[in-house]
Parts: C-alpha cells; structure tokens; sequence
C-alpha cells in the first residue's frame, strides 16, 4: 500500500507542479490545494479520507502562509512549495506515530525540502537555456513546428523531474521518518506538542509581516 | 473604459476572434521553456503563433517574425497578455500598411515589459495572491475544503479576466494601452489588500483561539491571558521576521528549542 500511496502522490504531486512555472500559474500548486487533496486520495486509499484532508488542511494552511512571501520576481528562483507540501502531506499519511510528531516531523521534511528543490528548478531552468537555443537555432534553419514541440519537450521534462523527486523523496523521506520517531524518546518527542501549538502562531505573524512589507 | 471595444473582427481586420482566443490559450504556457539567457522569449513566441502565421502566410517572412519575437523578454506572466496584444496589432499594421517599422514593434515591447513587470508582481504576487491565499487560510481553519475552494475561485477570478482583458486590451489600444492600464487603480487596490491583510491576519488569530482545545482556557482570565500572551507572542515573531530570519528559519529555530528544552519539563 505504501508503493501505492507513494505513486499517487508523486503522480498528482509532479502534475500539480507545472502550474508553479510551466503552465498556467492559476495557483493549484500552492500548498492550501495541493496538500488537503492529495491528503484526502491518500486517505481514501487508507480507508480514513476525513483524517487524510484534516492532515492535508493543517500541513496547506501552515506552509501556505510560512511562504506567504515566497514570491518569484525576475530571475529569483523561489522553493518549489508544491513538491515541497506534496512531499509533507504524504508523509504524514504514511509515517506511522502519534498524530502531533508525525505531524511535524513531516513539516520540517516539507520545509527543508525547499531549499532542495530550489536548487532542482535552478537545474530545471538551466536546462530551458539548451532547450531555447536549440528551438533559435531550429527557426534560424526554417524547422519552425520545432518551437511547439520542445515546448512540449520542456514540460514534459518538468513533469518527469516533479514525478521522480517525490517518487523518491517520499521513499526515502519515509523511512528515515520511521526511523527518526522510533528512536526519539517520548520525553523528546513531548517538545513537539509545544512547537504544534506555537506554529501557527508563527503562520500568522507571517502573514501579518506580508502585509506590513509590502506598502504601496 | 475599458468595456467600450469596437468590434475586433471588422472587414478590415486579418485578425478574428478566434485567433485571439487560440493566443489567449497559447499565453498560459508564456513560462514553459523559461531560461536564465532569453527567459520567457519562447514563451512569448508559442503564444503569438496562431496569429503570425495568419498574418505571414509566406514560410520566409514567417520565419523572420519568429526570429525577431526570440529576443529577450521577461514581465509578469499575466501582465505579458498586454503585450502579446499589443504586439499582433502593429504586426497586423505592418502587414496591412507597411508603413511600421520592424524594430518600433521590438523597442515597444522592451519599454513596456519592465514597468508592466513591477505593476504585475506588486499587485499579483505581492497582493492578491498572498491576500487570498490567507483568506482561504484562515476560512480553511472553520469551513475545511471551501477555504481552498474560495481562494481558487476568487484568485483566478481576477487572474482569467486579466489574462482574458489584456490581449483585447492591448489589441484593440496599441501604444494607448499605457495610458489605459494608468487608469487601472492597481497602486489603490494593493494598498487596500494590505490593510485588508493585517485585519485578516488578526481574525485569524481570533478563529485559532476558538479552535484550541478548551483546557487551554478552563477560565475566563486564563483565556483573556492567553490572549494577550498568544497577541503578544505573534507580534514578537511577526518583529523576529522583519529582522531578517524568514519564517520557515523561525519554524525550525522554535522546532529545535522546543526538542531542546522538552525533556526538562513534565515527567
């Protein structure tokens, strides 16, 4: 079941993903969407879809406004937060824990994971340089049907890195997971409770803070 | 105003309708092949396809209007719809009265993309988004699922008609399509959002306290107190943030404090 989960996730996980940059940018990709739904398939295939969209809500809503202010402007290359909420989510519906450590250690994985996957899309975008001088060198040569299919070639591409990062992420990401909340003593583990609760507090000074930066 | 179009497709017009809304279509994939050298140049290119084809049915002069839409470009992906319209109504001029200079339409489109970029980013990414997107937060916090839903409808609300808008915009005004974006309250409407923004975040603050569990507050001056503290403490991170250690660094400072110091509390 977990290979199952794992598969769905990075199926849905890499598809979202093109709406950060590739395709559209109408926002499916941000973590309040991305994470309650694929919180819910996951917990459908679990067989507790309202545990899988509460998991999803409380990872979206506190990844959402934490990055409130990730915003790509020019050449800045923000984190990517759908593969980064993606991976959250599906690790909290696979890790097996107490609710709040499982929780949290899947946010920090989530959180950590930006700055991974920024330097990913970094290689991402290098990548397009090749793809754009081969489409000007395709028109300089009159192969103009060249520029919709490496469009395409690009998104695909896109996709295939999304779907294999999470594919692995969330293998690896499992496992070391399990391993980390079954050797932490309780006493430890207890820190978490506090963090859990302070958390959203922290989402909020985030937004608050958004909003203060940004004067007109 | 805005809404006072002329019909698009006159007797005279090589461009229809439909062309426009094949580019219109063809403009969401404007970041597609996003590079680091040209950045949305094929971008700009795949979206004005349908119509240079129209325009230049000829492969030679067809190749060279592709050549000349690969130079540099880069704005707000939104915002770029102004002037993909734009840029199919003086190729349209160039084709009906020759009387256009190739390289006007090339300086045209270098003077717009960078202001239209600065106008984009500070009302769409800098405004809107995060403003819905912590609407449909905090809704998520009460209403579960149709949080989300809100912030998708109503983001993309204003994100359709603008993508829709600015190519007729820019088709249909040309160079005047500045003075009719000046028009625009965009510099009010951000500055609304952000007001509208910090009282938001406040409810927001309001709604989690009515969440918490009840023997958080099993009296009335330890709920006013956790009020206060729980205010208080949001303004201290919300200062933390603005001295530079953005929120997730704050996320995980807390996270490790409170691992930290856990074991000396509690049995």
């Amino acid at each position: 079941m977990m290979l199952s989960k794992i598969l769905l996730a990075s199926l849905i996980g890499g598809l979202f993903s093109l709406d950060e940059r590739a395709v559209a940018q109408t926002m499916i990709s941000r973590p309040i969407v991305v994470s309650p739904l694929i919180g819910f398939i996951l917990g459908l295939v679990s067989g507790n879809p309202a545990a899988g969209l509460a998991d999803g809500l409380f990872i979206g809503v506190i990844l959402e406004l934490i990055w409130i202010k990730v915003i790509p402007i020019g050449a800045h290359v923000p984190p990517n937060v759908c593969l980064s909420s993606t991976l959250g989510v599906g690790l909290s519906q696979m890790i097996q824990g107490e609710r709040i450590t499982v929780l949290m250690i899947s946010l920090i994985l989530a959180v950590l994971s930006g700055l991974v996957l920024r330097e990913i899309e970094i290689k991402n975008r290098e990548l397009n340089d090749l793809l754009a001088n081969r489409i000007l060198r395709s028109v300089e040569e009159g192969r103009l049907t060249q520029v919709g299919m490496l469009n395409l070639l690009s998104i695909g591409i896109t996709l295939l890195t999304g779907v294999l990062i999470l594919m692995v992420g969330l293998y690896v990401g499992v496992n070391l997971a399990q391993i980390v909340i079954d050797s932490l003593p309780m006493k430890i583990q207890r820190g978490f409770g506090v963090s859990f609760y302070l958390l959203p507090l922290v989402a909020i000074a985030a937004a608050l803070e958004a909003f203060f930066r940004f004067k007109v | 105003m805005v809404t006072d179009y002329p019909l698009i497709s006159d007797f005279r017009s090589l461009i229809t309708k439909w062309d426009l809304f094949r580019v219109f279509l063809r403009a969401f994939f404007i970041q597609s092949v996003w590079n680091f050298e040209r950045m949305q140049n094929v971008g700009f290119l795949y979206a004005l396809i349908p119509a240079l084809k129209k325009l230049y049915p000829d492969r030679k002069e067809c190749q060279k209007s592709f050549l000349r839409h690969l130079e540099f470009f880069n704005t707000q992906p939104y915002m770029a719809s102004f002037i993909i319209g734009l840029t199919i109504a003086k190729e349209e001029e160039n084709v009906r009265e020759k009387g256009v200079l190739i390289q006007q339409i090339s300086t045209l489109k270098k003077s717009m993309f960078g202001p239209l970029a600065v106008l984009g980013d500070s009302f769409f990414w800098a405004g809107i988004r995060p403003f819905f997107s912590l609407l449909g937060s905090i809704l998520a916090l009460s209403m579960d699922i149709w949080g989300p839903i809100i912030f998708l409808l109503l983001y993309n609300l204003v994100h359709l008609s603008t993508r829709f808008l600015a190519i007729l915009m820019g088709y249909r005004f040309k160079e005047g399509v500045v003075g009719e974006i000046k028009k625009l309250p965009l510099q009010r409407l951000t500055r609304d959002i952000n007001v509208a923004g910090m009282v938001i975040s406040g409810l927001g603050l309001g709604i989690l306290f009515k969440l918490w569990p009840l023997e958080f507050f099993p009296h009335f001056w330890t709920y006013l107190a956790q009020v206060f503290g729980c205010t208080i403490i949001v303004g201290l991170f919300s200062l933390i943030i603005r001295r530079g250690i953005s929120a997730p660094l704050l996320f995980l400072i807390l996270v490790s404090l409170s691992l930290i110091i856990a074991p000396f509390f509690g049995s």
